[in-house]
Formats: C-alpha cells, sequence, structure tokens
C-alpha cells in the first residue's frame, strides 16, 4: 500500500509541476509620473522532464501587450525564459491591477495555467477638488472654487479657461504660480435644472494626458 | 507487482467516475455565475439591474462598435482616445439618470473599476457599479445583437 500511495503522490506532484516554474508571480510598480508606460518582466524556467510551449497569452485588454522571451514559445526541460508586459499608462491614475495570463500546450483552453499579476501605482500629477461643483436649483448664485494642485517638481502653468456655456462664469486665480490654482465659478442662475457648464484648462504640462484640464459645475434638483 | 495492480484499479476507477460524471451531468459549465450574496459590493449582476441605466462600455471603440450593447456610450482609456470628450459625454447622460453600470469584456479585465472609479470622482452623486461577468454575462444573456 506505501508504494501505491508513494507512486500516487509522485504523480500528482509530477502534473503539480507540469507548468512553468516563475520565481515571482507578481509585481508592484510605482510608475514615474512622466511615464507613458510600465513594464512588468517575470523569469521562469521549466522545471519538467519535457519540452513546454507556452501557447497563449493575454494581459486583459487593449492597454497590456505581452511578450515571451522575444517570441520563442518552447522552452526544454531546464531552460528559462521571460514574460514581458509592458502597460500602456494611457488616461489610467491611481492604483490599477493587472493580470496576464498564460496558457500551456496541452492544459485547459477556458482556465489559464497561470495568471500573473501587476500592481502598477501611478502617480497623480495634477489633481483638481471637487471635479465637479453642485448647485441646487433656487440656491443662491455664490462663488464656488476648484482647487487645482500640480504634485511634481517641476512647474505647470495653467492658461485660460475654456467654458462650454455662458450659464456660468468663471475666474482662474494664480496662488501659487506653477503649482497651486483655484477656478472660481458662478452661475447666473440656478433657475434651470440640468444646466451643465465643462471646462477646459490648457496647461503647459508635456505630458499628453495631462495637457488639458476638465472640470464641471451642474445644476441639479432638489433632493 | 501488486501495488501496481492497486494503483492500476485506483487510476482506473478514478478515470472511470469522471467519465461517468461527464456522461451524466455533461461539460463543465463556462457561463457567468453570478450570485448576490458573493458578489464584491461595487458589483451588480445583470439580473439585479434595474432599468433604466446609463451603460458604459469600456472595452475598446473597435468592439464598442462591433458588438456593445445597444444603447451603451463609450469611456475607455486608451490613449488614442479623446479621454475629455468621453467624459464630457458621460457626464452628460449621467446628469440625466444618475444610475450607473460599467462593463468591459469579462470579470477578469478590470477596466470597468478603473471606469467605475472615474464617474465617481465625477463626484456626480451617481450610483455606479461594475456589471459582474462584463459584456460575456450580456452576451449569454441575450442583451448583444446576434446573440441568443
Amino acid at each position: 500500500m506505501k508504494v501505491v500511495i508513494g507512486s500516487w503522490l509522485f504523480l500528482a506532484g509530477t502534473l503539480f509541476a507540469g507548468g512553468l516554474k516563475f520565481t515571482e508571480t507578481s509585481k508592484e510598480i510605482t510608475a514615474d509620473p512622466a511615464a507613458r508606460s510600465v513594464t512588468a518582466e517575470f523569469d521562469f524556467t521549466n522545471d519538467t522532464q519535457h519540452p513546454v510551449t507556452i501557447e497563449k497569452t493575454d494581459g486583459g485588454c487593449s492597454c497590456v501587450s505581452v511578450k515571451v522571451s522575444d517570441g520563442k514559445t518552447q522552452f526544454s526541460p531546464g531552460e528559462s525564459g521571460k514574460i514581458q508586459a509592458v502597460f500602456d499608462i494611457g488616461n489610467f491614475s491611481g492604483e490599477v491591477d493587472k493580470p496576464v495570463k498564460v496558457w500551456l500546450k496541452g492544459e485547459d483552453v477556458d482556465v489559464a495555467t497561470q495568471t500573473l499579476k501587476i500592481h502598477i501605482n501611478i502617480p497623480v500629477l495634477i489633481s483638481m477638488e471637487p471635479k465637479t461643483l453642485k448647485w441646487t436649483v433656487g440656491d443662491k448664485t455664490s462663488s464656488k472654487t476648484i482647487k487645482i494642485a500640480v504634485h511634481d517638481d517641476k512647474p505647470v502653468h495653467l492658461d485660460a479657461v475654456k467654458s462650454s456655456t455662458n450659464a456660468f462664469t468663471t475666474n482662474l486665480k494664480t496662488i501659487k504660480d506653477g503649482e497651486e490654482y483655484e477656478l472660481e465659478v458662478t452661475p447666473v442662475s440656478t433657475e434651470k435644472m440640468g444646466t451643465l457648464g465643462i471646462f477646459r484648462i490648457e496647461t503647459d504640462c508635456p505630458m499628453d494626458r495631462y495637457k488639458l484640464l476638465q472640470a464641471f459645475a451642474v445644476i441639479q434638483k432638489k433632493s | 507487482m501488486k501495488s501496481f495492480t492497486q494503483l492500476a484499479i485506483i487510476v482506473g476507477l478514478t478515470f472511470a467516475a469522471a467519465g461517468v460524471t461527464y456522461l451524466v451531468k455533461g461539460a463543465p459549465v463556462r457561463m457567468v455565475i453570478c450570485d448576490p450574496s458573493t458578489r464584491k459590493p461595487d458589483e451588480i449582476c445583470l439580473g439585479e439591474v434595474v432599468e433604466p441605466v446609463v451603460w458604459i462600455d469600456a472595452r475598446s471603440r473597435k468592439a464598442w462598435e462591433k458588438d456593445g450593447l445597444e444603447g451603451s456610450i463609450l469611456w475607455n482609456l486608451d490613449t488614442a482616445e479623446d479621454a475629455q470628450e468621453l467624459e464630457a459625454n458621460a457626464v452628460m447622460h449621467i446628469m440625466q439618470n444618475p444610475h450607473v453600470v460599467v462593463y468591459c469584456d469579462d470579470e477578469n479585465c478590470g477596466l470597468s473599476r478603473q471606469v467605475a472609479a472615474k464617474v465617481r470622482a465625477l463626484d456626480l452623486g451617481a450610483d455606479v457599479k461594475v456589471l459582474r461577468g462584463g459584456w460575456r454575462a450580456l452576451k449569454e444573456a441575450g442583451r448583444i445583437k446576434g446573440s441568443n
């Protein structure tokens, strides 16, 4: 019976090791504020006694491209390789989790053989607080303010505000040149529910996603 | 030799049991399963959605144009898109209806959660949920044109 159990455990062990052995299966990366993309690399070794072929990889969205060891997909016993996932930061910000799935040839096609995890922290370079200013129908036409702060060593300057409507007046104030600004918004009237103002502010930030800031003002119904 | 016979019997019985299970129960079900009692707080099952809502498709423009849910609007995070334009369009819709459901490809894509966070950051007081199972759940429910 011992031989049976031993053989069974050996067989189970062999099946368990049927994939690739990764040195790490999750990575945490803090992106440079100016970066357009971040790259995560996962090293692996074929720890089995037979060749292993990576049949498919999937980064879960068009923002992640996955490459396996410069196109090589078959790995002999003991051979090492690398899975490289490049995340296009695009318009993402804050904390982002991206799973990278790997399928090996001969394994279940519906369930990935291995899921690698990437946690990316993308610093917010310019914050606007709040993003939307709100008034209720019948409110006083008092001014409200959006605080704009630059969280970078290099200054970012804001240009004039472009408004989608004349239902609100705007005044962009410089609190600390290149670092802090305030957008003061005043409704002309608060009588019409659903009035929406869209404000766009051009900046001299070299990063595409911060070249144009956007904020809103709305007149909402009474709750 | 006796031991190997025993091993062969165990392996044989295992495969026989698996075969019988397959014949009786059929192939494994790969449908999206959404249990309201176990889903995450920011998620919603398709069966729980009370229309009308603003449906936001967080997939690529190409995918949205090909087989997006009828009446949905696009808001993804692709660099090729005009982020301000997508955001402003969403605000105009949310102003009309503050109930929002975001979907992406399936339960693994994660993009819908990112877009949902952006909707919340607008501070419009909208009720924002992520559709469990994403577009796949809509397709399986026959909500996508051309699906049963």
